[in-house]
């Protein structure tokens, strides 16, 4: 994984999670790398790993049970919500992007709509 | 928080020259910190007067309460950044030297971390590449269940291949209990692994601070910031 | 402590070994060339026993200087190990290589040359007699021997703490050589204010007019009292300031 300059690296780790949770690849109820095995994976610190962890239960994505690790939430109305969230954080992105390139909404539209009908 | 290391208007002068002039710097235990700065900028001096090598001119140096002497070698692990085991020896006398001299040396991991480097016990010290001199070394140097880690350049002049080992054997090495100093100008390469860290210029301290916050406030990583400070 | 007496010796035994071994061959040889007579050969043989010790005393004092002023000092003096511990067992090596050296050799050249000693019954009757005084002046020696390595050690300390610089190494010497003057000065001053000598075998006091340490006067040892405490004094005074310029004034 590369880390970019923009983000503090926990928020960084964070988003790289929270992917993976979204995309299926980290199931409800699976169990997060430790926090040694990730840090070691990353290269990172693993305090900065322990402090994504925390701010995930935090934002109640996680939840952590002493002595056996850390686990994805199961309850899929927080995932689903995940899901959009994150969804409307990209979009919100692309819009900005868009507007400030000098497309209006309806241009944005189209352009959606031909990705789309050529099948992609 | 407690704290390993306690050092206060710490000086060293030479005839010529002032390697260190007025340092003040606190550690807590269960961090790890970078020192970060250009050759010359008093790096080494300062890792060297906490490993009992060099005496300072003035200031007081506290390791775990004391001050430098017998004691505290006992529970730092330094690296250098040379070969400075005793050249008739083979990596198997190494061990036995070590194990024999460090009551907190961990035989088990030091054999574990040496086959993770693919280190052969009875090579002999005299027939290592600089690579394998420094991942023998930090396998060493790691092995001892230490209060204070102190490294100095682990990875400058060493093949990619063996610096992602060294950097993979000192992320296993944190622990809460235990403290780590490690000195780079490769800021790149380390600056992930750092809970804080400490630019020093010619001597004194520039910048210091936790290396997420210094990220976030600056919004640049910390090479970035760095060539800001030591900017050419 | 005697576990870096154990590397010390780890350390040396290879060469100082080696040297020992390649000098008994010499010996040897040189023997068996000269077919058994003594004078000319036996010289040779005694050179070649010289040679070796010079060889081995410098190995000795240049594994010392290795300690202040190469790579290798960054592992010994990061040990938990106080100056006295490491000064006091390089001093435990040295001397122990000293002795093995010697006994070693003397004892060779006895057997290779002792058709030519002719130990007869009037010279084993005068060997036992002398034995005391030969031992007397063994260990006198012994003493000198140590004595002088301590001040070599000091010197080469001091020349490490007062010059950063590596290629003014070789000041230790003069400084060795200062420092042997006034220990020496100080012997005079000693033996001259004090000439009271205790004969070793009935240990009574009389007074000599002489410098020397140990002396024989008609049969008897008589070894000079207040050297003798001057010059044991001189050489704790080395060892104590050797540690602790190690321990607290040498930057490395």
């Amino acid at each position: 994984m590369e880390f970019t300059d923009k983000l503090p690296i926990y928020i960084q780790i964070m988003n790289y999670l929270k992917k993976k949770i979204i995309a299926g690849e980290l199931k409800g109820g699976d169990k997060l790398p430790s926090v040694r095995e990730l840090s070691s994976e990353l290269k990172v610190n693993p305090n900065t790993v322990q402090r994504s962890y925390q701010e995930l239960e935090r934002e109640n994505l996680v939840y952590t049970q002493r002595g056996m690790g850390t686990f994805v939430v199961e309850d899929q109305k927080i995932l689903a919500n995940l899901r959009k969230e994150m969804a409307q954080e990209i979009i919100n992105k692309f819009i900005k992007e868009m507007k400030e390139l000098g497309f209006n909404s309806d241009e944005i539209i189209d352009i959606i709509k031909n990705y789309r009908t050529e099948g992609k | 928080m407690e704290k390993i290391v306690e050092i206060k208007g710490l000086t060293k002068r030479y005839i010529n020259t002032i390697a260190l002039n007025g340092i003040d710097l606190d550690i807590e235990k269960g961090r790890v910190v970078g020192i970060l700065g250009p050759n010359g900028s008093g790096k080494t001096t300062l890792i060297k007067i906490l490993a009992g090598l060099l005496r300072q001119s003035k200031g007081d140096v506290r390791i775990d309460s004391h001050n430098v002497g017998v004691y505290t070698k006992s529970i730092v692990s330094y690296l250098p950044d040379r070969n400075f085991l005793y050249n008739w020896m083979s990596i198997e006398d190494a061990l036995k030297f070590y194990s024999d001299f460090y009551k907190d040396f961990d035989m088990k991991r030091a054999e574990n971390l040496l086959e993770f480097m693919n280190l052969d016990n009875n090579l002999k010290v005299n027939q290592l590449s600089k690579g394998m001199h420094e991942k023998l070394n930090l396998s060493l140097v790691l092995s001892r269940k230490a209060k204070l880690y102190i490294l100095d350049e682990p990875i400058a002049g060493v093949d990619p291949v063996a610096r992602d080992k060294i950097l993979d054997a000192i992320i296993n090495n944190y622990n809460e209990d235990s403290s780590m100093i490690i000195t780079t100008h490769l800021v790149r390469d380390m600056e992930n692994l750092f809970d804080e860290v400490v630019f020093l210029k010619e001597g004194t301290i520039k910048l210091r601070g936790e290396a997420e916050k210094l990220r976030e406030e600056n919004g640049k990583s910390i090479d970035e910031l760095y060539k800001e400070v030591f900017g050419e | 402590m005697g576990k870096y007496i154990k590397y010390e010796i780890k350390g040396s035994y290879r060469f100082v070994l080696g040297v020992l071994a390649l000098v008994l061959i010499l010996m040897t040889g040189i023997y068996l060339k000269g077919f058994d007579r003594l004078g000319i050969i036996g010289g040779l043989a005694g050179l070649a026993i010289v040679i070796g010790y010079i060889a081995e005393i410098y190995y000795i004092m240049d594994s010392f200087r290795k300690e202040l002023y190469e790579d290798r000092g960054y592992l010994t003096f990061t040990l938990p190990l106080s100056g006295k511990q490491i000064i006091a067992s390089k001093l435990v090596v040295s001397t122990l290589w000293i002795l093995v050296i010697g006994f070693v050799t003397m004892g060779y050249f006895l057997i290779l040359f002792r058709k030519d000693i002719n130990i007869g019954q009037l010279e084993i009757g005068l060997l036992e007699e002398f034995l005391p005084q030969m031992i007397y002046y063994g260990i006198y020696m012994l003493v000198l021997g140590i004595n002088t390595l301590i001040l070599i050690y000091l010197s080469m300390a001091l020349g490490r703490v007062t010059i950063r610089n590596k290629k003014l190494g070789g000041l230790w010497f003069l400084i060795f050589i200062v420092l042997s003057t006034f220990v020496q000065i100080g012997y005079n001053y000693v033996y001259q204010t004090f000439p009271h000598y205790l004969n070793l075998s009935s240990f009574n006091l009389i007074n000599i007019d002489n410098g020397a340490g140990l002396t024989i006067s008609s049969g008897s040892i008589y070894m000079n009292l207040a050297t003798a405490i001057y010059t044991i004094l001189i050489g704790i005074v080395s060892f104590f300031t050797t540690s602790y310029l190690v321990e607290n004034k040498i930057d490395i």
